[in-house]
């Protein structure tokens, strides 16, 4: 059993020697994996840190402050083309990501704010219909090339280039690694705890001097930064984007890891990320039955476990903590 | 009076054609303990709605300190100085007790947004010191049994001695307390009120309270407003309330009883 003798101990993120272990474990395994495994797969596993990325943003808006996003997808677009825009007029790379976080975050002012007196499903209409009014103003916007596309090069910095996927996947691992790293400490600070509290009694929020429509806001602007920055993180990995690669089964994909992962715990949307871009890497092969599959898994993960993966994993580290008495 | 810490001056309120309060005055001194009773549906809650601003009255103003504050948001009139526990319990339900005395001291809070996802030196002393005072208050009511776990699988009476704790944790300069003491065991009931009693002793507070247990107000208050159908009907000590007959009247209704023998019922 740990003993806390001071209040900072608690503010830690990883506490214990069983959390260091699988911190430790998790980080090694992230820096070694590019060696260990073929070229394709380092692909899969930066894809996996750019939506792990996103279903952090959402599990921020959904589980922290329990507003619904159907509309991610939308962001992540901003995010891509803002980025694809800002490096064809010749910013350096790391000025272009700023500008693509930046302008996601203004959008999500702009659907943060009407979307203040929206709740439940009628946010998630309200924001359905963002991500596919980004998808149509993308679709017949000639200077990102329409519904045709555009391409996306890897960058240069200092003199370093990121053109090879392994180099390329450090280059996403440093930022994203970054962002999580301060989304974590944001979930344990007061602003973590007042988002919390206007999901679960807006009343007692206000008495407690906590503003709603600030904070309410604070997470969409947030989360939609992120968002952006996934983006950003997107359009170089894949190397052409289009359009019809941000819809809304995108949206859904990214709302699914998140509640897969475990809704309302940023370990789980990373958790969540893994799963859904392990499962269909894995179901790739299977062609014609993978929708199928994809589906029954799913349903099967929920079904057995309403609380996620990581709830789950909560679970099981309570057995243990008690095992064998 | 122009000391009054709180002043409400012909308070009016409605829904549509529901008269909720009725040209409501009311002053609370500093120091001072208020109880506000009525009948079921008197304005009792609307009242303190009306403090916070919850609601804006359609005519009438609430001064705070003598500056009127009517119709301000209800997290900047938290900001004031002005606590609240609630009716029914308006707990951050999936969080810790110490999580929710955390929240009651949010706006103590100076760190911003972006020191809290740096985590820096600032923003940890900062929290250090929020947590310092939450487990002072937690040692105080005897909270520290709970502390790690979360509010809405405690006891009932649990919870509720933790909405005042969380209201206190603010530090408020007044505290408004809606029914603290309702739905609770005769036991509860006497150790909530011996908790009131020695917070106000220990912590000066000046309290506005809506009871409805009699004992419970005559032992807390200093002063009992008595609130019939919106309109205030009585203001004073609690024993010259309590005779009032028009109290009497709000309570009882208009027709005198016979006096009955209270026997009990024989069952055939």
């Amino acid at each position: 059993m740990l003993f806390r003798e001071r209040y900072e101990h608690e503010l830690r993120l990883v506490r214990g020697s069983q959390a260091w272990v699988v911190a430790g474990l998790a980080g090694a395994l992230l820096l070694a994996l590019p060696f260990l495994v073929k070229g394709y797969l380092v692909y899969n596993m930066t894809l996996f840190l750019v939506y792990a990325l996103v279903a952090l943003s959402l599990s921020v808006l959904v589980g922290l402050t329990g507003q619904v996003s159907l509309g991610h997808a939308g962001f992540l677009a901003a995010g891509a083309y803002v980025f694809v825009l800002a490096t064809q007029h010749g910013l350096p790379y790391l000025l272009a990501v700023l500008a693509a976080v930046l302008v996601s975050a203004v959008l999500g002012v702009v659907i943060g704010v009407p979307s203040l007196r929206l709740e439940g499903p009628y946010l998630a209409i309200a924001t359905l219909g963002f991500g596919l009014a980004v998808q149509q103003i993308l679709t017949n916007w000639r200077l990102v090339g329409a519904s045709r596309g555009t391409l996306v090069d890897r960058p240069v910095i200092l003199g370093i280039d990121f053109y090879g996927d392994r180099a390329y996947y450090y280059l996403v691992l440093a930022l994203a690694g970054f962002v999580t790293w301060m989304l974590f400490n944001l979930e344990r600070s007061h602003v973590g705890r007042a988002f919390r509290a206007t999901r679960d009694a807006d009343l007692a929020a206000q008495m407690s001097g906590i503003g709603l429509a600030r904070y309410k806001t604070l997470a969409f602007v947030i989360s939609a930064a992120v968002a952006g920055l996934a983006g950003a993180l997107y359009g170089p990995l894949v190397g052409y984007i289009t359009p019809e690669g941000f819809n809304l089964l995108l949206s859904i994909k990214f709302l699914l890891m998140t509640v897969v992962g475990g809704l309302g715990f940023l370990p789980g949307a990373l958790l969540g990320a893994g799963f859904i871009t392990g499962l269909d890497l894995v179901l790739s092969t299977f062609r014609s039955w993978s929708q199928l599959t994809f589906g029954a898994v799913v349903i099967a993960v929920m079904m057995l476990e309403p609380a996620g993966l990581y709830g789950r994993w909560l679970k099981i580290k309570q057995f243990w903590k008690s095992w064998p008495l | 009076m122009t000391n009054d810490l709180l002043a409400l001056e012909n308070v009016s309120l409605s829904f549509r054609g529901l008269t909720a309060l009725s040209d409501v005055s009311l002053g609370i001194a500093p120091g001072e303990v208020v109880a506000v009773i009525g009948p079921n549906g008197a304005g009792k809650t609307s009242l303190f709605n009306v403090v916070c601003g919850f609601y804006r009255p359609r005519s009438g103003t609430v001064r705070w300190r003598g500056a009127d504050i009517t119709g301000k948001a209800p997290h900047m009139v938290a900001r004031l100085g002005i606590g609240r526990s609630f009716q029914n319990i308006e707990l951050f339900k999936s969080l810790t007790c110490l999580d929710n005395l955390l929240l009651g001291r949010h706006l103590h809070v100076k760190s911003n947004v972006f020191s809290a996802m740096l985590s820096t030196r600032g923003w940890v002393r900062d929290e250090v010191a929020q947590r310092r005072r939450a487990e002072e208050l937690m040692d105080l009511l005897d909270l520290q049994a709970y502390r790690d776990q979360r509010v809405g699988a405690l006891p009932y009476g649990v919870q509720k001695l933790i909405e005042v704790a969380r209201a206190l944790a603010a530090e408020p300069t007044l505290l408004l307390l809606d029914e603290p003491a309702a739905g609770m065991t005769v036991e509860e009931k006497d150790d909530m009120m011996v908790t009131l009693l020695r917070l106000r002793r220990e912590l000066d507070l000046t309290m506005l309270v809506v009871e409805h247990d009699l004992r419970v107000v005559s032992r807390l208050a200093d002063r009992v407003v008595v609130l019939d159908h919106g309109v205030k009907i009585a203001d004073g000590p609690p024993g010259a309330v309590q005779d009032d007959p028009a109290v009497v009247r709000a309570y009882l209704g208009s027709t005198k009883l016979a006096p009955q023998a209270a026997g009990p019922e024989v069952a055939p």
